[in-house]
């Protein structure tokens, strides 16, 4: 790799502000349960259990 | 003549609209890739080294930079990914390519049929849905945590070897779609259309939610793939394909602000953004115009399918690269004279000054006659000199 690459990686690099594991749970969380996405992510993992209560009916998997 | 500079470094003195070396030159060879080397549409999906060795067999046809084909990891996603899952959407993926099979096709239908209570409870309403492809379902739960934390990191590993090894950029290193497209393949075009009219605010609400979670997903990618490490993958391509034909209005209102939204974005966090926006934007070039304000010089591109790439140049060239647009029909149906003629005519109106890449429309086709792809390459070498 020529010098100069490595100047632009380098500086890329040290600009770069990623998403952290927060932000991107939080946007996962709010995509996934829309207003109720804060509610899930203080309760996690009952989550898991909440998630059932957000359905109506009919749309269960049993429920074909 | 200027000295010859890496792939990498004549790429990014166009993104800066500056003058390189010579015009760079870029394809976006998806699936021709794998079909000219013998691959299946299943080992181009799950086999990165069989994907990896098909393009270095495809050197010749590749220009300035690869595309890693990450639309392959979308569309293998356990969530919602840029349009291109089958988690949320009806994406059919064969195995083979035609006449036995077919590239990946989707089937468009109204599978978001409530903004308030998609807004209120969350795309989990439409996840694994019953409208979407059956063939979804068949997949067990190991295989799709697999597709989704492991996989991307292997498949992330065989590029940046392939970049090492060869000296070739990567055209991107994540995917982001524009949430208007987004919208399209969840109403359906005619929904959408209605709902522009009779839903504005909806519309709006939803696109808000979208641009954030598209954004972080994207840098996410880009990260795995290894943005600031591997050239090209700090580059997040921003897709629009839909919908087509609006009027200035509805672009200024429902299309321009979550646009300009994703681009600061992803620019304020260090990354490039290349717009691979699809149809004829000649209409709204004038609010294209201010697609850089605000932002540093070199972190945006515009990648322009219909789009009348002199008007382009006229009225962009002085804040925007821009990248563009052989035919595709060209290259499936035409010859390498009637290729080189185009390219000649792309590079004499958009090249002065720098600020332009020799490309394909949308995507180089699958059926694409390789002569006539190695043609722009050709072109760019030939008419392309600064």
């Amino acid at each position: 790799m020529k010098d100069a690459v490595k100047r632009i990686l380098e500086e890329t690099k040290k600009g770069l502000k990623p998403p952290t594991e927060e932000e991107i749970a939080r946007v996962q969380a709010k995509w996934l349960f829309g207003k109720h996405a804060e509610k899930m992510l203080a309760h996690a993992p009952w989550s898991f259990v909440l998630v059932k209560l957000l359905w109506k009916k009919g749309e269960g998997p049993w429920e074909s | 003549m200027k000295e010859a500079m890496s792939r990498y470094e004549r790429l990014l003195t166009a993104w800066n609209l500056q003058e390189a070396d010579r015009v760079p030159v870029a394809p976006i060879n998806c699936y021709i890739i794998p079909y000219l080397d013998g691959l299946s549409i299943k080992e181009m999906f799950l086999e990165p080294e069989k994907l990896v060795r098909a393009t270095v067999n495809c050197l010749d046809i590749c220009g300035d930079e690869v595309d890693p084909n990450i639309t392959t990891l979308d569309h293998l996603s356990l969530l919602g990914k840029s349009g291109w899952d089958q988690a949320t959407l009806d994406w059919r993926i064969w195995d083979d390519f035609p006449p036995k099979g077919n590239i990946p096709s989707f089937y468009e239908k109204t599978l978001l049929e409530d903004y308030d209570d998609v807004l209120e409870r969350g795309f989990a309403t439409i996840l694994y849905n019953k409208k979407i492809c059956q063939d979804v379902f068949r997949r067990s739960m190991d295989d799709f945590v697999y597709y989704e934390f492991e996989y991307p990191r292997i498949y992330a590993k065989a590029w940046r070897k392939f970049v090492e090894d060869n000296d070739v950029p990567l055209l991107m290193g994540g995917r982001a779609c524009h949430p208007l497209d987004l919208l399209q393949y969840y109403r359906g075009i005619n929904q959408l259309t209605e709902d522009i009219f009779e839903r504005p605010e909806k519309i709006k609400a939803i696109s808000d939610v979208l641009v954030e979670y598209e954004a972080m997903r994207a840098m996410k990618q880009a990260m795995i793939m290894g943005a600031g490490e591997v050239p090209g993958a700090e580059i997040i391509f921003f897709v629009n394909g839909g919908p087509p034909g609006m009027s200035p209005r509805i672009f200024d209102e429902f299309f321009w602000p979550y646009a300009k939204k994703s681009i600061d974005l992803f620019v304020r966090r260090g990354f490039r953004v290349r717009c691979h926006w699809d149809n004829d934007l000649t209409p709204y070039l004038d609010t294209m115009k201010h697609i850089t304000d605000g932002l540093p010089r070199g972190r945006v591109l515009l990648d322009l399918e219909k789009t009348n790439m002199k008007k382009a140049k006229e009225i962009l060239g002085d804040r925007v690269c821009i990248l563009g647009n052989v035919p595709s029909s060209l290259l499936v149906y035409g010859t390498p004279e009637e290729v080189e003629k185009c390219c000649r005519k792309l590079i004499d109106d958009c090249a002065e000054g720098g600020g332009f890449v020799l490309s394909t429309e949308c995507e180089t086709p699958w059926d694409a006659k390789r002569e006539n792809v190695r043609a722009i390459i050709e072109s760019a070498e030939k008419y392309g000199q600064y």
